[in-house]
């Protein structure tokens, strides 16, 4: 029986792509393979496990492969997939890729990602939609409160690791505003300055914390947001089951007219 | 006559909102623009949900009334000039104010601003007109606008607002022109038909220019929509459908909306509904709608003067299905894209995968259901490498009642059976004893 290996990345991006580099530059046959963002504290047996470290190099190289051969739309997938928080997502990746750009593969030299029997890039397409549906959930429910003379300021807990995905949206929307996105499950934050490109801060917790209590400057947009909810309510309509399915409650912790009475 | 001259705005947001919230339409979709540099906002194509209210529907945009001091008298809208309301006006300025502020925290994805007619349709639209250019142009806001256009309103006035909104909207209120005529007295079929066929012409020209200028200014780039209202008159499913259809065909609108009658006014001439509005019926509408525009379907084919509304227990794709089984089974291995969207349980998503996933291999039902094919309903209807699912009949009948076993839970008048049941035909009978 041939050995397994198992290599391990960082939960990143980058790291997942250097991952992918170093195993398939690895040449102990793709079947051997498995790719993990995680280490499990029991070794298992007929088993060689491989540390990846990131190498932004490597990680270049399989984007600019990904985008020659593959193209846009499924490069952007992939990138979505390395955001999520399956266990499975850099594996998962990694098969499909092979299925992809090896020449045995069965979507070799297609540049569209739909062999759904094959239950990696289902696993792929599915995470990418779990992703994307996330991102897009929060590009309504995220709530911005201004609090300074000209800072906004937003508080989110995605499941996904989705931070980086909103620099283009909110970019472009809130061009000339100063605004920053608090991720409070991976205490990151997205810092935003008048036309100019975002930048990651994922220093120290405690003053992101304090900025996250601060309230709006004008309430009164608050207030008149939650009487304005309240009333474009049809009464003879009402239905919370509805609400709930299309807005679920893990989204309510942050928004203000669900948590101001 | 106006008793409280000052009223401050949660007041005002209050009773205008609360004013708006009969008109349906929510979306902020169907137009994609990039922040020019100058402004806030955008907008994304896809459209975007900001929250939802207590009756599950999507709020999007702030869907606000100019002012309720109206003239008109309608006879279901509770702002009726006979009705004892408080009334009350914005001022542009206000609505700028309010959008600006609601858009930057990101409450909602623009602004829906419909009207009470005020004095007369043209006075009300240049007020609605210097709003929309009072926010663009002073504001630079550049989120989604939409506008609705006022009956009988000067044509010139609807065309200049259309350069500067993305969607704009006239209620046809009522399918039939009699409806219109009892209902809505001030209101006529022309006034409401005439702006709507002169944006749509405009739009036509406008896209013309589009291609040979790029940057020439776009009108109306979201397309109109329009609204009719379910149940307060005795018209039928086949006329609200054939209407819809012709909206589409001929007027080229991007989406119909229907509104379950809600009685506020207590009017006479108006239906009581003590089981509450209309709601199963405008959701069987919506799904047609739906048929309609995704699948190919035409309305005469869910629908005829014999047959003129939908069964309530069923969906229409189902019952269309269920009156065509000469179509049936669907070889899901072969059949075209258009084919597989008349199979009950198949949508445009899950045919889309289909075509795509079979080009690798035979499908079997067992790869169906990892792709996610739901096949509660598509199992009667389709076979795989000529095979069916389970042991089943093709016969009306006995797939009805397997549907109806299966289905989620609907409000059905116990009275109501369709077919007296006896010892071998309950429910899932055949399942047990062959399955």
């Amino acid at each position: 029986m041939d050995n397994r290996y198992i290599f391990i990345c960082e939960d990143s991006l980058e790291g997942i792509f250097s991952g992918v580099y170093t195993a398939w530059e690895a040449r102990v046959g793709h079947g051997n393979v498995e790719l993990r963002t995680w280490e499990d504290d029991n070794l298992e047996l007929f088993c060689e496990y491989r540390k990846v470290d990131t190498d932004l190099e490597k990680a270049e190289k399989v984007m600019k492969t990904l985008k020659n051969r593959l193209g846009e739309g499924i490069t952007e997938c992939i990138c979505y997939v390395a955001a999520s928080c399956d266990r499975e997502k850099a594996n998962a990746i990694y098969r499909t890729l092979v299925d992809c750009l090896s020449k045995h593969g069965a979507s070799y030299g297609k540049k569209t990602l739909e062999n759904r029997k094959n239950p990696w890039v289902r696993k792929v397409l599915e995470l990418h939609r779990n992703v994307w549906n996330e991102y897009h959930h929060y590009l309504g429910f995220l709530r911005f409160r201004q609090i300074t003379e000209n800072v906004l300021f937003s508080t989110i807990s995605p499941k996904n690791d989705i931070l980086l995905l909103f620099q283009e949206h909110f970019g472009n929307r809130h061009a000339g505003e100063y605004w920053i996105i608090y991720d409070d499950i991976r205490g990151k934050a997205l810092i935003h300055a008048p036309y100019m490109p975002c930048s990651v801060y994922s220093g120290d917790r405690t003053e992101l914390e304090q900025l996250s209590k601060m309230e709006d400057r004008e309430r009164d947009y608050e207030d008149l947001f939650l009487s304005f909810c309240r009333s474009i309510s049809i009464r003879e309509r009402e239905n919370p089951q509805l609400q709930r399915q299309n807005l679920p409650l893990r989204f309510r912790a942050h928004m203000v007219e669900f948590t101001k009475n | 006559m106006v008793i409280q001259e000052q009223m401050d705005l949660q007041e005002k947001l209050n009773i205008l909102s609360d004013a708006a919230k009969y008109d349906v339409a929510c979306t902020s979709s169907g137009v994609d623009r990039k922040n020019n540099g100058k402004g806030l906002g955008n907008c994304v194509a896809s459209g975007i949900c900001h929250t939802f209210s207590a009756d599950g529907r999507c709020i999007s945009l702030l869907k606000i009334l100019f002012t309720n001091e109206c003239v008109f008298d309608c006879r279901y809208c509770v702002n009726r000039s006979s009705n004892d309301v408080i009334r009350t006006s914005f001022t542009p300025q206000e609505v700028c104010e309010l959008t600006m502020g609601f858009y930057r925290r990101n409450y909602i994805e623009g602004l829906f601003l419909s009207s009470g007619i005020l004095k007369s349709p043209a006075y009300t639209m240049e007020l609605l007109f210097q709003t929309v250019y009072k926010l663009r142009i002073e504001y630079h806001f550049q989120g989604y606008i939409h506008l609705k256009a006022i009956p009988g309103a000067p044509g010139e006035l609807i065309e200049r607002a259309g350069y500067y909104v993305d969607r704009m909207s006239i209620n046809m209120e009522f399918p039939t022109a009699e409806g219109l005529r009892t209902l809505a007295p001030h209101k006529s079929r022309k006034t409401i038909l005439a702006p709507m066929r002169q944006i749509q012409l405009r739009a036509d020209e406008n896209r013309q220019e589009v291609a040979l200028y790029r940057h020439s200014p776009r009108f109306v780039p979201a397309g109109q929509s329009t609204q009719m209202i379910i149940g307060a008159t005795g018209e039928n499913d086949y006329q609200i459908l054939n209407a819809a259809e012709s909206l589409y065909q001929k007027f080229e609108l991007k989406r119909v909306f229907y509104s379950a009658f809600v009685n506020v006014n207590q009017d006479t001439t108006l239906p009581m509904l003590p089981q509450g509005p209309p709601l199963l019926r405008e959701h069987r509408l919506y799904q047609a709608d739906w048929l309609l525009r995704f699948y190919g379907f035409q309305a005469r084919e869910l629908l005829s003067p014999e047959k003129p509304n939908f069964n309530v227990l069923l969906d229409p794709k189902c019952d269309w299905a269920l009156r065509h089984l000469e179509q049936f089974p669907v070889e899901v291995n072969t059949a075209d894209y258009q084919t597989l969207l008349r199979v009950p349980g198949i949508g445009v998503k899950s045919a889309q995968k289909i075509v795509g996933a079979r080009k690798y291999g035979n499908l079997t039902f067992e790869d169906l259901q990892k792709m996610r094919v739901v096949l509660k309903r598509a199992l009667y209807f389709i076979t795989c490498s000529g095979k069916m699912m389970y042991r089943t009949r093709l016969e009306e009948n006995y797939i009805l009642r397997n549907l109806l076993a299966s289905e989620e839970k609907l409000p059905v008048d116990p009275d109501i059976t369709y077919q007296q049941l006896s010892f071998w035909d309950t429910g899932k009978g055949w399942l047990e004893i062959h399955g």
